[in-house]
């Protein structure tokens, strides 16, 4: 990619020396000489401070040293700083450099889906505040160099993926973690504001406020007075009002979707209304018979 | 430049509970709430305060026992310890401080609640008309939640002496 930069370079050569250094030690290899002599060279000229190429080629140095030093840091500076010159040369860039333009899109492509990627990777219930910002980024980075891509599906599949996460943190301890269910209805919800028919994340956010329900009775102790009694009684029944409509449209997206089922029964046994508990577990029986078939 | 793929999200489906079975323990749990609630505000014979207190569930009913036999590892009526036992009939000689019959074993109970007319023994159901029956306490479900009603003159005949905190408790209704 370093090829088509040559004219540019040579001319600057007549200028500045440490650029034109910059540039022989990346084509050799040397990343941390180069970057040393770019940083130098951008530091000392102010001529090179509003050259694109001269951004360009420091955004792809940058990139090199992220790539052979600081690959496995996720909070990697170089990647950032690399990220940065690429902008800028853009922003710099006439309308004249589309290849300029194009190169540096290129670059800050395989850098957002480096960030994608680390969200992805390091997305778990030990870390889950680092993959939101990583995540932020590669958005950034995309919404910027192509503000007519969609990214809903990216977006919704890590809303439901930090879902999952937060479920689990919350499920591990239900007593002192319950900010973690509100966390995950949060983001079940942003994933059914950019996909309302969703059918996965339609199940899920039922089962959320389902198993809600189930709790609010499983972890109390006999010794709850019968007011206590009724009041949580009271919950849970608004909870699985809150759950029907979520798994109702699950289940009317995928009728064949099992879990829907299974989970509409226990939704109305949950409300007493043991007949289209009955009614939901005979379609789910009959629906397991026909996929037998 | 070598194409970078994207990592692959994979959000599973959350693993919800067992749903109904789940659902029918959460029941269990509040059935045993009330039970165990009742022992704290009824008066027994001075007979039917000695030895265990015995809770007879009627029928095949495995979800309550089980949950009924964790609250009596746990709890006691009064000074006494809880036992719970599964019946698949009623002896008149049986004693027991609370019988319950639930819903679906209603009609293999026959005459069970003749059967133990006068002997101290708080009969609970979760039948509609059980109360004309002679139980003392029928749970009944009235919008989605579970409730009870009282016969005082029913559990006085079983020579029971109800506390006026659970009257309190009690909805009134005409069946």
């Amino acid at each position: 990619m370093l090829v088509c930069m040559c004219t540019s370079v040579y001319m600057q050569a007549q200028q500045n020396d440490d650029f034109v250094t910059a540039y022989k030690y990346i084509q050799l290899n040397q990343v941390d000489s180069a970057r040393a002599r770019i940083d130098k060279a951008m530091r000392d000229s102010v001529t090179l401070g509003k050259d694109p190429q001269a951004w360009y080629v420091r955004g792809y140095i940058y990139k090199v040293v992220y790539k052979t030093r600081e690959a496995s840091d996720r909070n990697s500076p170089a990647r950032l700083q690399a990220v940065y010159s690429f902008f800028k040369s853009i922003s710099l860039t006439a309308d004249t450099g589309k290849q300029m333009r194009a190169d540096c899109k290129v670059n800050l492509k395989y850098l957002a889906a480096r960030f994608y990627n680390d969200a992805a990777q390091a997305l778990d219930t030990s870390n889950y505040k680092n993959p939101i910002q990583y995540f932020a980024q590669y958005l950034s980075i995309m919404k910027k160099i192509e503000p007519d891509m969609s990214t809903v599906k990216m977006e919704v599949e890590f809303a439901m993926a930090l879902a999952t996460t937060y479920t689990s943190l919350y499920q591990a301890n239900q007593k002192t973690r319950a900010n973690f269910l509100e966390l995950a209805k949060g983001s079940l919800a942003k994933a059914l504001s950019l996909d309302p028919n969703n059918v996965s994340a339609n199940y899920n956010m039922g089962i959320l406020y389902y198993n809600q329900a189930v709790y609010l009775i499983k972890g109390q102790d006999y010794d709850i007075d019968l007011t206590s009694l009724d009041a949580i009684q009271d919950n849970q029944v608004q909870l699985f009002k809150q759950s029907l409509p979520f798994t109702e449209k699950a289940y009317a997206l995928d009728p064949k979707k099992e879990e829907a089922l299974l989970a509409l029964s226990g939704i109305y046994f949950g409300l007493n209304d043991f007949e289209k508990s009955k009614l939901f577990q005979e379609k789910l029986d009959q629906l397991k018979k026909e996929q037998k078939h | 430049m070598k194409k970078l793929l994207f990592i692959c999200l994979c959000p599973l489906l959350f693993s919800a509970y067992q749903q109904q079975e789940d659902a029918a323990a959460m029941n269990a749990k509040k059935k045993t709430i009330f039970l165990y609630s009742f022992t704290k505000y009824i008066d027994w014979p001075p007979d039917y305060k000695e030895g265990n207190f015995v809770i007879g569930v009627f029928g095949n009913n495995p979800t309550l026992v089980s949950e009924l036999n964790k609250m009596a590892a746990t709890k006691m009526a009064q000074s006494q310890k809880i036992e719970i036992k599964s019946l698949n009939s009623i002896e008149s000689s049986g004693k027991y401080n609370i019988l319950f019959i639930p819903a679906e074993s209603t009609a293999q109970s026959g005459d069970a609640i003749a059967r133990l007319k006068g002997h101290g023994t708080l009969v609970v159901t979760e039948e509609k008309g059980m109360i004309k029956k002679g139980s003392a306490i029928n749970f009944v479900t009235i919008e989605s939640i579970i409730k009870f009603q009282l016969s005082i003159p029913n559990a006085e005949k079983q020579h029971l002496k109800i506390g006026r905190e659970l009257e309190s408790y009690a909805v009134k209704t005409n069946d």
